[in-house]
């Protein structure tokens, strides 16, 4: 009880605390569709695409939050949409041309930060800090969640037939197209908004693990869903309690955790963990 | 309690000179059918004769280049319900975490919108359809851990739940064995019976007479169509099998 108080007693906490709350429901919630739709890899790749949207933005408007998120939120939307345009205009997949694309916006990244005042903190965006979280990003974090989230869960009918089958949603009058790029839409603002607390690098941890950790488990989309947001709470207020107990940055706390109960699932889970399975190959067959 | 996802004799679907290109590849040339509810009709053609190509047409997964389908008698809605198109079993994703009675409930989506609540019409509609395809003991099974015959059952089910009167159904014998084959046909012919139309490709000439009423054979274009005896000509199917022409 004197830890809690402790540590609430602080508002860099209480702060640190109410964001490890919207982004990690936002992330987990999220991270449901990407895993349910298999698309982690492309979710991956448009994580890398955060990095040289930052540096774009310190190199127009210096380096602060507020050039960060925008400049972030541009390039993965420039990359994104554009290996799409590359994907269905050619005959190279939507993960090669993400792949050619991203690296190229990535090592443009690389050179405009040369261009950058020199006492920036980059790795606070590639590593995260919720400790050092402002009011302001608390509430882009909430808008953004709160947008995000009404989206999704206006449009969660149609989406649950596209992340079944694309082909079948189509077939039924469902907008794909639409549903597509609202998903990598959705993905980017979960990710821009999760920059301060987990940066850049290990956003795609927290998107992805509490979702693909539940579908170990579970036979329901719906579960997945809300679960995912439910998990990415628990974890995320979790890592920032150990980090203040054992001194240990945030971000990286989160993710070391989520692949904790993930690498559990994977062994353990009742029906599709890896004992389960060895166990039904050995059972004798009737 | 009338069935409304049965159709009638007198609702038909109408191709009109339809073409597909796939660039500058011509995959449907010139095709004009008639096609009545309380038929099962079989789409009959070698490999590239554009058996998928027509049926994803029809529902507006293909873009045509060229021509009309209506239902009757009206230009078909991409999104209609009354037609389902249901693709090859292995195409499917089938380690979805969803149980089959979910999986059959999305066929009801569509037809709620964003806010209407699953009510008792949509699971009576939804039992209905697991009764009609025989699966009413499979619902809590993940669909994953289904035979493929079951799992084809639970495909058909989920158009059923949508109200669909046309199935469009790509290879659905396909990879399935002896007793699952003869269950299907039952069922499909039964659909039949009961007015819905039944449009399937398939592969198999010799159970074409058991399991269909009526037979298209194609080749890019309309080679012909009428019962298996009339079609299964050797002329007939020298050019459908034989080089296009």
């Amino acid at each position: 009880m004197n830890l809690i108080t402790d540590i609430l007693g602080y508002e860099f906490n209480q702060r640190a605390l109410l964001a490890a709350v919207m982004i990690g429901f936002m992330n987990g919630y999220v991270g449901g569709y990407v895993v349910l739709r298999r698309g982690a890899l492309f979710a991956s790749s448009l994580s890398h695409t955060l990095f040289p949207g930052i540096a774009l933005g310190a190199l127009i408007a210096g380096l602060n939050p507020y050039s960060a998120l925008i400049g972030a939120f541009i390039m993965a939307m420039i990359i994104g949409l554009g290996s799409e345009g590359v994907a269905a205009n050619s005959r190279i997949d939507r993960d090669a041309s993400m792949a050619v694309l991203f690296t190229a916006g990535c090592a443009a990244g690389l050179l405009m930060l040369k261009h950058v005042a020199a006492d920036v903190r980059v790795e606070d965006y590639l590593f995260g800090n919720i400790l050092g979280i402002a009011d302001w990003d608390l509430w882009f974090m909430f808008i953004a969640g709160a947008m995000v989230l009404s989206v999704l869960i206006l449009f969660q009918r149609p989406l649950q037939i596209f992340v079944f089958s694309p082909e079948l949603a189509a077939s039924q009058g469902v907008p794909v197209k639409l549903l597509d790029y609202l998903m990598s839409a959705a993905v980017v603002i979960t990710m821009v908004a999760s920059l301060q607390a987990v940066g850049t690098l290990l956003a795609i941890g927290l998107l992805v693990a509490p979702a693909a950790t539940l579908y170990l488990y579970l036979d329901s989309p719906g579960l997945i869903l809300w679960g995912g947001g439910v998990l990415g709470v628990l974890i995320a207020i979790t890592a920032v309690i150990l980090s203040n107990v054992a001194n240990l940055p945030t971000g990286p706390a989160m993710v070391i955790l989520l692949a904790i109960v993930f690498l559990a699932g994977f062994a353990f889970s009742p029906r599709y963990g890896l004992l389960a399975v060895l166990r039904a190959r050995v059972a004798p067959k009737h | 309690m009338t069935d409304p996802t049965c159709g009638h004799p007198s609702h038909r679907l109408r191709l009109e000179g339809l073409h597909v290109h796939y660039g500058p590849i011509c995959a449907i040339h010139n095709v004009s059918l008639e096609l009545s509810c309380g038929t099962a009709v079989a789409l009959v053609g070698g490999n590239g004769a554009g058996k998928s190509t027509l049926m994803k047409s029809i529902v507006g997964l293909v873009p045509m280049s060229q021509g009309l389908v209506l239902w009757q008698d009206r230009p078909i809605v991409k999104s209609t319900r009354e037609v389902a198109y249901l693709s090859q079993r292995a195409e499917v994703n089938w380690e979805f975490p969803v149980t089959v009675r979910s999986l059959i409930e999305l066929g009801r989506y569509p037809l709620l919108g964003p806010w209407q609540r699953f009510g008792e019409v949509d699971r009576e509609a939804v039992d209905r359809a697991m009764a009609t395809m025989r699966i009413d003991d499979l619902a809590r099974r993940q669909v994953g851990a289904l035979s493929g015959g079951q799992q084809q059952r639970v495909l058909i089910a989920r158009a059923l739940a949508q109200e669909a009167h046309v199935l469009l159904l790509d290879e659905p014998f396909a990879g399935l064995d002896q007793p699952a084959q003869e269950l299907l046909a039952q069922l499909l012919r039964d659909l039949a019976s009961s007015g819905r139309l039944i449009v399937a490709s398939h592969h198999d000439l010799k159970t074409l007479g058991d399991i269909f009423d009526e037979v298209v054979l194609l080749n890019g274009a309309l080679i012909a169509q009428g019962t298996s005896v009339e079609t299964m000509t050797q002329a007939n199917l020298k050019r459908a099998f034989g080089e296009r022409e």
